[in-house]
């Protein structure tokens, strides 16, 4: 199905001028796919406000079944205040860490521009704390003891997920040490890696986690494993694997 | 039908805390009702667990708010406050939960408990949760980590980048399994038996292949352990570091 990155944009300056209603912000920001993205039929609408009154971060859903709205859209009221904070201190929790993505993989959609790219550019030049190193190494080492624990009691699942665990944090570390780039959500390892390594590097790195050489076709027929595994999951936990969706649609 | 209140089981301060940031929602919203949700609703209280409460608005509009709060009301202490608008908790009520939005907020709303509730529609809401989620649990957090994880996993595949895709969809699995084994309690070394019982031979067999191991020996895997022990030296080694610390 084409997506026409045009009605996304449409949809999304209308939302933020409604919302801009209820509330003025210093600067607005469009995040995620929709803002420089790949568009696909999963995709939504992330747009963050930034203001500049102290107080408590919120977001907004815009879901289609009840607002009309044909996309999903989000709006994120981030003081700046906040933001600063985040800036000073690294990043700790799960919210400030998913703010961070979306900061820096933003663009400005309205208030004040130069600000707004000052913020952006701040963002993107956010160093890791240099404290994930001990993390990661700690991570690594424990894991490569269980998959050692795990392959002694004949147990190959368990094995193969310490392995692959003990993989991420040993290349998280090498990442963060020798090039500075910290990682927080396994989407952004890969590209991380191609970035970072070199051609021989980032071979290796495929390699050590196990994807080497995927085409298409098997890409699908793992993801579709992967799917039905989850689904099967999601029903023993008594919740409707329907919110999963569809794999491999067109 | 008993009265509006904080559950028994919580400390003092806690019951204080709560009752102080329901006064100051409902005070904020115009709520219909201002309910406690979370670990503290199903009556377990530990100093680090976050706040949730939920309040039910009559705004027309159909948007749903969610806040991540440092501190409210003079109270200092994460919590995370979810504004229903009636339209959704009506269709909630009505229809369950359809994507992971609505589910999260079926499972809040299912558990919450009122606080400040004069009509009763709060009570009558949760209650009205039941249809669609029997048991009473806080879950969907981890569930919203393997789907969204799943979706990244999707969404590489379909921009062309076949490896990431794999890569993420392992990761998704990982979560998946996770929570199959702390539902079914499983112990150390007992993993395997515990996915088979619980997903059955044909999912046991989709995780062989999601996972990349269909196919493969005790010996592949001893190798693979060798070798990711031997890359493991080499980029400590690199970064000065003593590789003892993975090979032993």
């Amino acid at each position: 199905m084409e997506i026409k990155r045009q009605t996304f944009l449409d949809q999304a300056l209308k939302t933020a001028e409604r919302e801009a209603s209820r509330s003025e912000p210093l600067f607005a920001l469009l995040t995620g796919s929709a803002a420089w993205g790949t568009l696909s039929a999963r995709s939504d609408i992330d747009i963050i406000f930034v203001t500049d009154r102290p107080g408590v971060v919120s977001y907004r859903y815009y879901l289609p079944e009840l607002t009309g709205l044909p996309i999903r859209t989000e709006v994120g009221r981030i003081p700046l205040a906040y933001l600063e904070k985040v800036l000073a201190s690294g990043y700790a929790d799960e919210v400030s860490t998913g703010i961070r993505e979306q900061v820096r993989n933003a663009r400005t959609i309205g208030g004040a521009r130069e600000r707004a790219e000052k913020v952006i550019a701040a963002f993107q030049a956010l160093k890791p704390k240099k404290k994930l190193l001990g993390e990661y190494l700690y991570v690594a080492r424990e894991a490569l003891a269980g998959a050692r624990k795990s392959l002694s009691a004949g147990s190959m699942v368990d094995a193969v997920l310490q392995l692959d665990t003990a993989s991420k944090n040993l290349w998280r570390l090498l990442l963060v040490a020798k090039h500075s780039v910290g990682v927080q959500k396994d989407k952004h390892e890969i590209k991380a890696a191609r970035t970072s390594l070199g051609e021989e590097g980032t071979r290796e790195y495929l390699i050590s986690r196990r994807v080497g050489d995927v085409d298409q076709e098997s890409a699908l027929r793992s993801l579709q494993a992967s799917g039905r595994v989850i689904s099967a999951v999601l029903a023993k936990a008594g919740v409707n694997p329907a919110i999963l969706g569809a794999v491999g649609e067109e | 039908m008993s009265e509006p209140g904080t559950p028994a089981g919580l400390s003092d301060a806690a019951k204080r805390a709560i009752e102080l940031v329901a006064r100051s929602l409902n005070e904020e919203t115009g709520a219909t009702a201002v309910m406690l949700s979370g670990p503290h609703a199903l009556g377990v209280d530990r100093p680090d667990d976050k706040l949730y409460f939920v309040a039910i608005t009559d705004d027309p509009d159909g948007v749903i708010e969610h806040r991540f709060a440092e501190e409210y009301a003079g109270i200092r202490r994460p919590m995370e406050i979810g504004i229903f608008p009636r339209t959704f908790v009506e269709k909630l009520v009505r229809e369950g939960y359809w994507d992971m939005v609505s589910l999260r907020a079926a499972e809040v709303l299912r558990i919450a408990t009122p606080l400040i509730d004069p009509t009763g529609y709060g009570k009558s809401s949760a209650e009205g949760m039941a249809r669609h989620l029997p048991e009473k649990r806080f879950i969907s957090g981890k569930i919203h980590g393997i789907k969204a994880t799943f979706d990244d996993a999707v969404s590489l595949y379909e921009r062309g980048d076949y490896a990431g895709a794999v890569l993420v969809s392992r990761e998704a699995l990982r979560l998946a399994v996770e929570l199959v084994l702390k539902q079914a309690r499983a112990g150390e070394g007992d993993a395997d038996r515990a996915l088979k019982e619980a997903l059955g031979d044909e999912g046991y067999a989709s995780l062989l292949e999601g996972l990349g191991l269909a196919g493969a020996t005790e010996e592949d895997m001893k190798l693979n352990l060798q070798r990711l022990t031997d890359l493991g030296g080499k980029l400590l080694k690199d970064l000065g570091i003593s590789d003892d610390l993975v090979s032993k």
